[in-house]
């Protein structure tokens, strides 16, 4: 039987590929082409030069590049490599995320002004903002990890899924929970059935299938393929499931910060910095505990090899 | 093709064999409607007003619950095995097997789905856009269903399991047929709802048999 995923499934692997780099194509486009003009100018200047300078240096040094994508395959790839050299980013991964949450938070509760309607209660956002993007962003990132694991049958994308899943769950139940105390002094209500409310729900209630469905296979390398399969799915879901709540009614207010929309950044710098900051504390965090939970499932599955017996004792 | 035709014509064959498999989820599809007007205070208007959700969640129940035995009955008799190695392309393998499903559990839920609509009260007029909508939205519910059936189908209590993984994956079927019934009730076309539920049907069905082939052979340890 093929080990590869396309043929396993009934289908040639060009149709796969091709459908796959279109996809990739019409996304960026559309990407580029929503921004505004000068930013489209600069995502497409920036776009070629990188593209240039890339297809150059591969044309060129062909050898290089192709050696330099096998390393890092095999080095992350395989568990020991990947046991190692995590623990090496590990010490200044933690300090990272430790020195940007401890000062973003403490500059936005303490030093950031009060919002002129809704006085200091809008500090929540330092909270709710980065765990809502956490929790989406660890989504995609499962779900690149489950296509990843499905075609080339990586055992360390297996792994990753394993080792996010639980991250982005409880970012998405912070999110809610954060923004229902939030909503009590501001909406008036805690909970109210909009569509990004609901979307984040239903956020969760993706992460603990993918958590249960790991939970109910035995063999890990199967519950991996199999979470690896649900994730890829609930990636096309989640978009899905985006536009069809908000076809509702919606009373959230509209994204404050924007890379790509028309009218830029809503946000007042003095109140956007410290929440930079808390967003990108949470992504290293998000890095320290995938990498941390990570590196205990490596133990725990190679328990019987001879490296991880020299390693614990 | 062979493939398709052959297990079309097995499945239905089977189904005539043993057609209680068949009457079951439209026998609990009518009971679990009929339970609500007797839960609900019979106020004028009130049943209408739910009958949408109703409806639309009893027969999202109902698909889920005939998708358990999509793939086990095989499994326990090995046929998945067969299946498996069989020199036929997978994909129409399975589009087959869930299309007979649906022939033979979902559209005689479709062509009953009137009937109770009537006794939720609902007027003549919309009848229509339920049976259509219906009629988009539960095969588009079998192909989103069968995903988490093939994933779970080799495992014990599974049926509890799938439930875990389908019902947040159906919302979006739910929200369109929900609402593509609640716009018929307003007077509202209903027309660009049920253009977006046919295209959601043309993506599950295309991509869905895809991710089902590749379930059943990571079930089955390959």
């Amino acid at each position: 039987m093929s080990s590869d995923a396309v043929s396993r499934a009934g289908l040639p692997a060009h149709f796969f590929a091709v459908s796959l780099s279109a996809g990739l194509l019409a996304l960026m486009t559309w990407f580029i082409w929503s921004a505004p003009p000068v930013a489209r100018t600069v995502w497409l200047a920036g776009g070629w030069t990188f593209g240039v300078l890339f297809y150059y240096g591969a044309l060129r040094y062909p050898h290089w590049y192709w050696q330099t994508l096998e390393r890092w395959y095999h080095q992350l790839g395989s568990p020991p490599h990947f046991y190692r050299i995590a623990g090496l980013w590990l010490p200044w991964l933690v300090i990272i995320a430790t020195v940007l949450c401890v000062v973003g938070v403490v500059w936005g509760l303490a030093f950031a002004p009060p919002h002129h309607e809704q006085g200091n209660s809008y500090r929540i956002i330092y909270l709710h903002v980065p765990a809502s993007s956490a929790a989406l962003m660890a989504y995609v990132a499962m779900g690149v990890a489950g296509l990843v694991a499905l075609v080339w049958r990586l055992k360390m994308a297996e792994i990753a899924i394993k080792a996010i899943a639980p991250f982005g769950a409880i970012m998405a139940a912070v999110s809610l929970i954060s923004g229902a105390i939030w909503g009590r002094p501001t909406w008036g209500t805690y909970w109210i059935w909009d569509a990004r409310l609901t979307s984040m729900l239903i956020l969760l209630f993706m992460y603990l299938g993918v958590i249960a469905l790991q939970n109910a296979i035995r063999d890990p390398r199967q519950a991996g393929q199999a979470a690896s399969l649900l994730s890829v799915v609930g990636v096309i879901n989640v978009v899905i499931v985006r536009y069809s709540v908000d076809w509702w009614q919606s009373l959230h207010q509209g994204s404050s910060m924007s890379m790509f929309g028309t009218a830029g950044s809503a946000i007042h710098p003095s109140m956007l910095a410290p929440l930079l900051l808390c967003m990108f504390g949470t992504y290293f965090l998000f890095a320290v505990t995938v990498l941390v939970r990570a590196r205990t499932e490596i133990l725990w599955r190679e328990r019987k090899s001879a490296w991880v017996r020299e390693e614990v004792a | 093709m062979s493939g398709f035709s052959a297990t079309l014509r097995r499945e239905v064959l089977l189904a005539s064999r043993s057609p209680a498999d068949m009457v079951n989820p439209l026998f609990f599809f009518v009971v679990v409607v009929s339970l609500f007007p007797l839960a609900v205070p019979p106020t004028p208007g009130l049943l209408e007003a739910m009958a949408p959700g109703v409806v639309w969640v009893a027969a999202l129940l109902a698909v889920m619950l005939s998708l358990d035995g999509l793939f086990r009955s095989d499994e326990e008799a090995g046929v998945l095995d067969q299946l498996l190695v069989a020199p036929v392309e997978l994909y129409f393998t399975v589009l087959a097997k869930v299309l007979a499903h649906w022939l033979l559990t979902g559209l005689p839920l479709v062509l009953v789905a009137p009937l109770l609509g009537y006794m939720l009260q609902l007027p003549a007029e919309v009848l229509g856009s339920l049976l259509l909508g219906l009629l988009l939205g539960t095969p588009t519910l079998m192909f989103i269903g069968a995903i988490g059936a093939a994933l779970t189908v080799g495992l014990r209590r599974g049926s509890m399991l799938l439930a875990l993984l389908v019902l947040p994956l159906y919302i979006p079927v739910l929200v369109f047929g929900a609402g593509s019934l609640g716009r018929a009730l307003e007077g509202l076309p209903v027309s660009p709802v049920m253009a977006v539920l046919g295209a959601m049907l043309a993506m599950a069905m295309s991509l869905g048999p895809f991710a089902v082939a590749l379930g059943l052979r990571i079930s089955s340890g390959d």
